[in-house]
């Protein structure tokens, strides 16, 4: 690129490129965000989809019609703040004698008073002057003084009541002309409020035409897309039609040409038949020398078992979710310090079974995603309206792109691997989590002879007991920080040995009755420190 | 004819206090007996007077008081009042008290009577006053004085300084890892905006360009710790703790690194008088994106993408497409150093300053007389 050429910068339009773009950004959040994907999607008629004008957000807000009293100034006539009703009169009563805004507390207690007759404006003005708070702040309000003492002596039983009535006998004049004033102002405010409701279901009527006429746009450029698809498919399979026709006649004329001579025919036929015996041979060689060698590594046993009958061995074996649930909780706390499920830093959870772990995560309100190769566990993980994915976790990953994960969770997953492939997913793992990202692998505890000896092949898809220094050093080696190691699910009290006083009794409880799973933490470390 | 710049307070790395030093070059280098009066210097070299020598030393009516003004100092005003000379005020702006308020009472109470006494200042009907920028003569003429005799020049700089920095290699290299790195330079406090500057890196990080960075380079104030708990809970609740950092103070070597590994320069700043950092990074050829309050729009001029409004999200796309396009990255950073050249370099400034005062008739022909030797 030759940098050295005549400046070319127009700001504005620069501008105008960067503003559409993000309103278009805005407007797809939901449909294309590149921010939540795995890899982007490519729509059929996107680009046209785009195209659709953004429709402006509906604002509408009605004037208040009135200016609040100025706050800040020292001087202020009763009047003034009288003039006000209602929660305006509250807002400006606190605005100009405390200089801050009302809570929300005295907001509902002054409003009840206010609106049962309780309390006058006066009476509350009074009440806000004359705390402690609005006497420090000492603004000066004409005319409220003899105003308030009048109204706390109306609180006086008896002489309060007669007071009342002689002044309010007296002040009738003043009382009805304010009475004409406020049903003025109601008016004038009732026909505002019709007029602003007026121009409001006209703008509403307006945007809904316009999305209206934005969605049949839509609907267009979908069913165009459907149309085109079809053509293209019946135009495909009028061109394969035409091939095969043309490949039938092709045969015929070489059979022609083969039954003209008999004799080499014959002959050619036993050749083939010799070859063909020969080709069945060699064919079952291949198959007993796969067979050998898959019997070998054990590497096919799950593909032997029907989803089907995995899912009820789960049931009978693994225990209740909801117990499955509880033990897992023991992991969100590092889930959350990791910040994994939040902002597009999703929990990826590898082998997701029952989607017990995967309930726990969505609860607290954070993003996950699961991946199970067993269609019956898929199935049920999206009958509980989770989000999972049906496939192998190590192809999901290799296809995802570099430090993109919050955090990747396998429970009771990598025992079913084969080691190359526990390398393989390990790998993938650490690729894909972002800098900082945590895993969080679950695995049986040989360490427990009573799970190394029998408990661990009780599941006919286990491939092979990983002890804990194995699985940390490949942890290390692969480059990622071993955070903490937690060994989990003991024995119940009841079948511990009681009374342990010596070592070696402790060692064998711990060797029978111990922990039976175990988890480790990882997190890949930052690309700054 | 004697010359006194007088500012209340002259600190290392700080705007103002730049500017009165480059002052007290530009007289003395041009010939003057120029003197600096503060109450306080914290930079070493130079000889300062203290406030109450300046009537001592400016007997002449033909005398220039030159006063900086961008704090409250009681003192000073009352200096200037009684003074029987020419006087000067130059205007840095009063940053607002309502930024500081909930935050610091004591910055909000400086900025407060800072700010009143603007108006004082303003009602002393000085000879000249001089605004770093348009928008700060624009506040002088709103506080009443539309009468008053004015004149704009941007203040004085340290940029020669630090463009003649030899940068440390080993701080470029390893903030020039592959990441984008985005920086912004001045003190870390409430009107600088770095609310939104973290939402708008948040966004690009996390939806643009999960390999940038984020460096705010400026002093930490212990008096504002409720704003920098504000920030860090912003930050800890984006998660991108691990690519914004905070430099603190930094000597001039190490902000001459940091703007040779920058990529971009981001201010979303709320409030400013004129912002040299904006001139400091066209001077190294930075490109800028910037939010367009107060007296930015005008110290950025073309040179930079300068909104409207303070969006993140477009701030956000405006980093990517700079970073994305090498090409526009290299075409703002020429059209920034274009502008610093022609308006915002010490020489020129200096001409200007020289051409102001002979137009108001305060110094004649070129030249001063030498009385004294340079404090220098």
């Amino acid at each position: 690129m030759d940098f050295m050429t005549e400046n070319s910068l127009d700001i504005e339009e620069l501008k105008r490129s960067i503003r559409k773009e993000v309103e278009q950004r805005k407007l797809f959040q939901g449909i294309n965000w590149a921010g939540s994907g795995y890899g982007k999607s490519k729509d059929v008629g996107l680009k046209d989809l785009r195209s659709i004008k953004p429709i402006e957000p509906l604002r509408l807000t009605f004037a208040s019609g009135r200016k609040e009293v100025c706050s800040g100034r020292k001087n202020i006539h009763l009047n003034e703040l009288l003039s006000f009703h209602d929660g305006s009169f509250l807002k400006n009563a606190y605005t100009c004698i405390l200089g801050r805004g009302i809570d929300e507390q005295a907001m509902g207690y002054y409003l009840s008073c206010l609106r049962e007759g309780k309390m006058t404006k006066a009476e509350i003005i009074g009440r806000i002057r004359y705390s402690p708070e609005g006497r420090k702040k000492a603004i000066a309000i004409k005319g409220l003084l003899p105003q308030f003492l009048i109204h706390l002596v109306f609180k006086v039983p008896v002489v309060g009541y007669v007071l009342r009535l002689f002044l309010s006998l007296a002040r009738l004049p003043v009382i009805t002309k304010n009475f004409q004033i406020t049903e003025a102002y109601f008016h004038a405010r009732s026909e505002l409020t019709a007029v602003f409701l007026e121009q409001s279901l006209a703008e509403v009527q307006n945007r809904f035409n316009q999305v209206t006429t934005a969605l049949s746009k839509v609907v267009n450029i979908i069913s165009e897309s459907a149309v085109d698809r079809t053509e293209l498919a019946s135009k495909a399979d009028m061109k394969a039609l035409n091939e095969l026709d043309e490949k039938k006649a092709d045969i015929a004329k070489l059979n022609e040409v083969v039954t003209s001579q008999g004799e080499i025919q014959r002959i050619l036929t036993d050749i083939s038949s010799r070859v063909d015996l020969l080709n069945n041979v060699i064919e079952t060689i291949r198959k007993t020398s796969k067979a050998l060698r898959e019997t070998q590594t054990n590497d096919n046993t799950t593909t032997q078992i029907s989803d089907v009958f995995y899912a009820s061995f789960t049931d009978v074996f693994r225990g209740p979710k909801n117990a499955i649930k509880e033990r897992a909780e023991v992991y969100l706390p590092h889930i959350e310090k990791a910040c994994a499920g939040k902002h597009g830093w999703t929990v990826f959870d590898a082998g997701c079974g029952r989607g017990e772990w995967l309930e726990l995560v969505k609860e607290k309100g954070l993003q996950a995603v699961g991946i199970e190769s067993n269609h019956n566990f898929v199935e049920q993980c999206r009958d509980n309206n989770l989000n999972v994915i049906e496939g192998d976790a190590i192809e999901y990953l290799g296809a995802s792109p570099d430090d993109f994960i919050g955090a990747v969770s396998a429970f009771h997953f990598i025992e079913h691997l084969p080691f190359y492939k526990l390398m393989l997913f390990l790998e993938q793992v650490f690729r894909t989590l972002r800098p900082g990202g945590l895993l969080l692998v679950e695995t049986p505890n040989p360490k427990n002879l009573l799970v190394a000896s029998c408990n661990f092949y009780v599941d006919p898809t286990h491939n092979k007991p990983l002890p804990p220094e194995l699985l940390q050093y490949t942890l290390g080696a692969l480059g990622f920080g071993i955070v903490e190691t937690l060994f989990l699910q003991p024995f119940p009290a009841e079948y511990r040995f009681q009374n342990v006083d010596s070592l070696a009794f402790k060692r064998l409880d711990e060797a029978f009755f111990g922990p039976q799973d175990y988890g480790i933490v990882a997190r890949k470390s930052e690309v700054l420190s | 004819m004697r010359i006194v710049i007088c500012t209340p307070d002259i600190e290392y790395g700080d705007a103002v206090s730049n500017d009165v030093l480059g002052m007290h070059v530009a007289f003395a280098e041009a010939g003057y007996s120029v003197n600096i009066a503060a109450t306080k210097c914290r930079v070493s070299g130079y000889k300062v007077l203290g406030i109450e020598d300046i009537k001592g030393i400016l007997r002449n009516t033909d005398d220039i008081l030159i006063y900086h003004h961008s704090v409250g100092w009681d003192d000073g005003l009352e200096v200037l009042k009684s003074i029987n000379c020419i006087r000067i005020i130059k205007y840095h702006n009063v940053t607002p008290h309502e930024f500081f308020s909930g935050y610091a009472e004591n910055y909000t109470t400086a900025c407060r009577s800072g700010r009143m006494q603007t108006r004082d200042l303003v009602e002393i009907g000085a000879d000249l006053y001089i605004g770093d920028s348009l928008f700060n003569v624009s506040e002088l003429l709103d506080f009443g004085g539309e009468k008053i005799r004015w004149a704009v020049i941007p203040p004085l700089h340290h940029i020669d300084r630090l463009r003649d920095c030899l940068i440390h290699r080993e701080k470029v290299n390893g903030i020039n890892d592959g990441n984008t790195n985005l920086i912004m330079v001045g003190r870390v406090v409430p009107n600088k905006g770095h609310n939104s500057l973290i939402q708008a890196f948040h966004i690009y990080h996390s939806q643009y360009n999960h390999q940038s960075r984020l460096f705010i380079i400026g002093k930490l104030d212990p008096g504002l710790a409720a704003y920098y708990q504000q920030l860090e809970n912003m930050i800890n609740d984006f998660c991108i703790s691990n690519s914004i950092v905070f430099t603190g103070v930094i000597s001039d070597t190490d902000l001459a690194s940091y703007y040779s590994a920058a990529d971009l320069f981001v201010s979303t700043s709320l409030h400013e008088g004129f912002c040299v950092p904006l001139v400091e990074a066209m001077s190294m050829k930075i490109p800028i994106v910037a939010y367009g309050s107060s007296a930015v729009p005008e110290t950025v001029g073309d040179a930079g993408i300068v909104w409207e409004e303070c969006d993140p999200e477009l701030i956000a796309a405006s980093i990517n497409r700079v970073a994305e396009d090498k090409r526009l990255a290299y075409e703002l950073g020429e059209a920034g150093y274009k502008r610093y050249r022609t308006l915002y370099s010490n020489e020129r400034i200096k001409e200007k300053l020289f051409e102001v005062l002979r137009k108001e008739g305060f110094i004649k022909g070129g030249e001063g007389r030498v009385i004294e030797s340079s404090n220098l």
